[in-house]
């Protein structure tokens, strides 16, 4: 019960959320310097000098001449209703846009945080098991240069490596299996540096343990007492800062996506932002908002499940 | 084991990849330029449906930015300059198989007035058939750039077919060498050859993908690694990596112009002497040697030579520190000082020099120029700014100078951009235009180029124009932009286009 309770409570949080962003979101827009209606027909049409008299009649259209707050209100009405508006770029509905671009951004994200989670879990594991030694070392040295590179020069890398080098895998590109091996790798190996430091410290403290001592005592082989014993109760705090890492990559994975082509909500956000194609950005905001607390709902959830303590208590 | 799992792992991946390059097919050519296409709606936004050889408008502009018959095979305007008539082709029919005819033209357009933006300033009083094939555009005030417009991909035919019933584009259905197949918007954009096409240029290769791919390492790339066939709009830095594997190098000066911008409203550009000087202390060689790695060309006049309307016979401004020396000494600045800064009235020779990063290779301009002035005791205080914001300070007047890179022929006439930059009456409301410009003869000419539709005697009233910006500068040229495309070895009769109005994929043929 207390369960579902909590899980109700998050799902409550957010409305809270997802109005705060939006208003953020509508507020920074109207913040930038510039006529949103000149920069959204710059963009359109791809000159610099849209005729005024068209500039004019999108800002009439758009309501950019009536207050912030009358505008964020007429929004917010449509919103609720399910309305979110058209792309002025594209003069296709929000939730198209939306919905295309949401798919291969959950695509990318799962990939790579399950390839974050089979790189981080065993180098962490080892590095803790080690903890001292050369192994240790070597993986500490692992996670400081991959930490310290950002994610577009390790994309270039890859290309340069395995798509101009070993002709291994296209460039960029998106609609097979292959088209997702650099950009998930790309962003897994950059989030495993961490999420391995984090997995060594988990599982220093879990080895202090006394049911470990006691698990070595009975004469389990070490295999068992890390592999059954220490990793389960090791993993919840790893688990959950993966989640927000995949709440992140779900729209934060901006410069991958434009490198390599991927139409996820990253992009769409960046190039929407740059064309004040107001309705598709709050569209983008609220969409990241709600992937953002869903994914960390979905991680406790799991957490709760694989803790043993929760069984225990229920 | 591990050995047999890696080789079956790495086989897979290989007879993938095969399989890819056999299904991409050979008679497929493959384009990427930064922009998808961001909308089905041709009127919204033409050029990547025109670049591609889908849609068609009335009238083309050949190589040079010179009008050509199209859709139209001629057109007249009445002794009053005021009534337009427009004799299409007989022959030309859309992809669907529907008959252009003059009433399809003319209701393309009258949508276009409505729901596109491309019209909205154009003085058209009235758009009517008086047959099958004759479209009569009547205007209120004589405007001899309406052709321009109306080469626009914007202004081209549809057939009816592309309209859903509340009149929203579902496909474009036009009369080019090669039919719409499908597009992910921002993305692609798929088109097939149209066997049935009008023209005597049928196109040879089979399917055009143009792809949208914003990053331009991934462009460079994506041509080495042969997923493109033509990568567009590559940074300097990347031809020597192309070249080194085999691919070959276009470039093309464009209408598009770096120039310096005075403020001439107040501080010491107010002055025609100092404008003068900067002119002449600005090492145009050197802007193009070190900032663009050699590749552009110095300008001599707002137009690169191979733009139809540029004035040829204008030479520019040479290097000439000296020159600008003794402008500036007889315009009263001196060192009185000597704190190595000149000065007039109490008052150093300092001022802002306003740009933006969005255009990459404005700032290290901007810092060349900034050192350049140095040498002759002119203080500059550069300010790099987003786009947006340093529109905002032009537009207030908190500037001395503004870099700016800006194409001129989005409508490929001199009126489009001359007027709303130089007229006097334009120079002082927003925009990139010369701030408070204001030359009765300028004013007088532009008037003039607008009414006159004899195209020679409109082209000495440009050139004019351009003697007299030269004169006054209140602005500085600095250099054209260069587009350089990166281009597969198997691509031959590939032409790069001075405003990029149409890539002319017809001619192009793959080996």
């Amino acid at each position: 019960m207390s369960i579902l309770k909590s899980a109700i409570l998050r799902v409550a949080t957010l409305v809270p959320v997802l109005i705060g962003v939006s208003v953020a979101a509508f507020l920074s827009l109207a913040m930038f310097p510039g006529d949103p209606a000149e920069i959204a027909l710059t963009h359109l049409m791809e000159t610099e000098s849209p005729p005024q008299e068209a500039v004019q009649q999108l800002r009439d259209e758009m309501g950019y001449n009536s207050s912030i707050a009358v505008q964020y209100i007429c929004w917010l009405k449509r919103a609720v209703k399910g309305d979110l508006g058209d792309s002025i770029q594209s003069g296709q509905p929000v939730t198209t846009e939306l919905r295309q671009a949401i798919g291969p951004s959950m695509l990318l994200a799962s990939i790579a945080i399950i390839l974050t989670a089979l790189i981080a879990v065993p180098l962490g594991t080892t590095a803790a098991v080690n903890a001292g030694k050369a192994v240790d070392k070597v993986a500490l040295g692992i996670s400081l240069i991959l930490s310290s590179i950002p994610d577009f020069f390790l994309a270039i890398i890859f290309i340069l490596i395995f798509s101009l080098q070993l002709q291994l895998l296209p460039v960029a590109g998106y609609g097979n299996w292959y088209n997702l091996v650099l950009p998930a790798m790309s962003l897994a190996l950059i989030n495993s540096a961490i999420t391995a430091r984090l997995m060594r410290t988990s599982m220093l403290q879990t080895l202090r343990g006394k049911y470990i001592l006691t698990a070595r005592a009975k004469g389990l082989r070490e295999s068992v007492v890390i592999g059954r014993h220490a990793l389960k109760n090791a993993f919840p705090p790893v688990l959950h800062y993966l989640g927000t890492q995949a709440g992140h990559l779900i729209g934060g994975a901006v410069v991958i996506e434009s490198i390599f082509l991927w139409p996820g909500i990253g992009r769409l956000l960046v190039e929407s932002v740059r064309s004040r194609d107001i309705f598709v950005v709050q569209g983008c905001i609220l969409t990241i908002g709600t992937a953002y607390v869903v994914i960390i709902l979905a991680a406790d959830l799991i957490n709760i499940f694989l803790d043993p303590r929760f069984e225990e208590g229920e | 084991m591990r050995s047999i799992f890696f080789k079956s792992v790495s086989l897979t991946i290989l007879l993938t990849l095969i399989t890819c390059t056999a299904f991409a097919g050979q008679k497929t050519l493959k384009i990427g330029s930064p922009w998808g296409p961001k909308t089905l709606d041709v009127q919204k936004s033409g050029y990547a449906f025109q670049r591609i050889g889908i849609v068609e408008s009335m009238i083309g502009v050949d190589f040079n930015l010179k009008f050509t018959p199209h859709l139209a095979e001629k057109w007249t305007v009445s002794d009053d300059k005021l009534t337009w008539s427009f004799t299409l082709r007989k022959d030309v029919k859309f992809h669907d198989g529907t008959l252009l005819t003059a009433q399809i033209m003319a209701d393309n357009l009258k949508r276009l007035m409505k729901k596109g933006a491309l019209l909205k300033s154009v003085p058209i009083k009235s758009i009517t058939v008086s047959d099958n094939q004759t479209l009569i555009i009547v205007t209120s005030e004589p405007f001899a750039p309406l052709a321009a417009y109306l080469s626009k991909g914007e202004a081209a035919a549809l057939a009816p077919s592309s309209f859903d019933a509340d009149g929203n584009v579902i496909r474009p259905v036009g009369t080019g060498p090669f039919k719409f197949e499908s597009c992910k918007l921002k993305d692609n954009l798929v088109a097939v050859r149209n066997d049935n096409y009008w023209g005597s240029k049928k196109a040879k290769i089979e399917k055009v993908v143009y792809k949208g791919v914003p990053d331009a390492m991934t462009r460079t790339a994506m041509l080495q690694s042969g997923e493109l066939d033509i990568a567009q709009l590559l940074p300097p830095e990347a031809i020597a990596t192309l070249k080194a594997s085999g691919k070959n190098i276009q470039t093309k000066a464009i209408g598009r112009t770096r120039f310096v911008g005075f403020n001439m409203a107040e501080g010491p550009f107010t002055d025609i002497k100092t404008r003068l000087a900067v002119n002449y202390a600005i090492n145009r060689q050197d802007l193009v040697d070190f900032v663009l790695e050699g590749i552009g060309e110095p300008a001599k006049t707002i137009y690169p030579p191979v733009i139809f309307w540029a004035n040829t016979k204008l030479k520019g401004f040479p290097y000439s520190p000296e020159k600008a020396k003794k402008l500036l000494a007889e315009a009263g600045w001196k060192d009185t000082d000597g704190d190595g800064t000149l000065d007039k009235d109490g008052k150093p020779f300092a001022f802002k020099l306003v740009t933006y990063p969005e255009r990459a290779t404005l700032p290290p301009t901007a810092e060349v120029i900034q050192s350049q002035l140095k040498k002759l005791g002119i203080k500059v205080e550069l300010v790099v700014v987003q786009v947006d914001l340093a529109k905002k300070m032009r537009d207030s007047g908190d500037f001395g100078m503004t870099i700016v890179g800006r194409g001129l022929l989005f409508v490929p006439d001199p009126d489009f951009n001359l007027n709303a930059d130089y007229f006097s009456a334009n120079t002082l409301k927003p925009g990139w235009g010369a701030y408070h410009y204001d030359n009765p003869e300028v004013d007088k000419l532009l008037n003039q180029g607008r009414q006159e539709f004899n195209t020679e005697k409109r082209k000495k009233i440009y050139d004019r124009i351009q003697t007299l910006l030269l004169e006054d500068s209140p602005m500085a040229y600095l250099n054209y932009y260069t587009n350089i495309d990166g281009v597969s070895p198997r691509v031959k009769g590939y032409v790069m286009h001075p405003v990029e109005h149409c890539f002319h994929l017809e001619r192009i043929e793959l080996n």
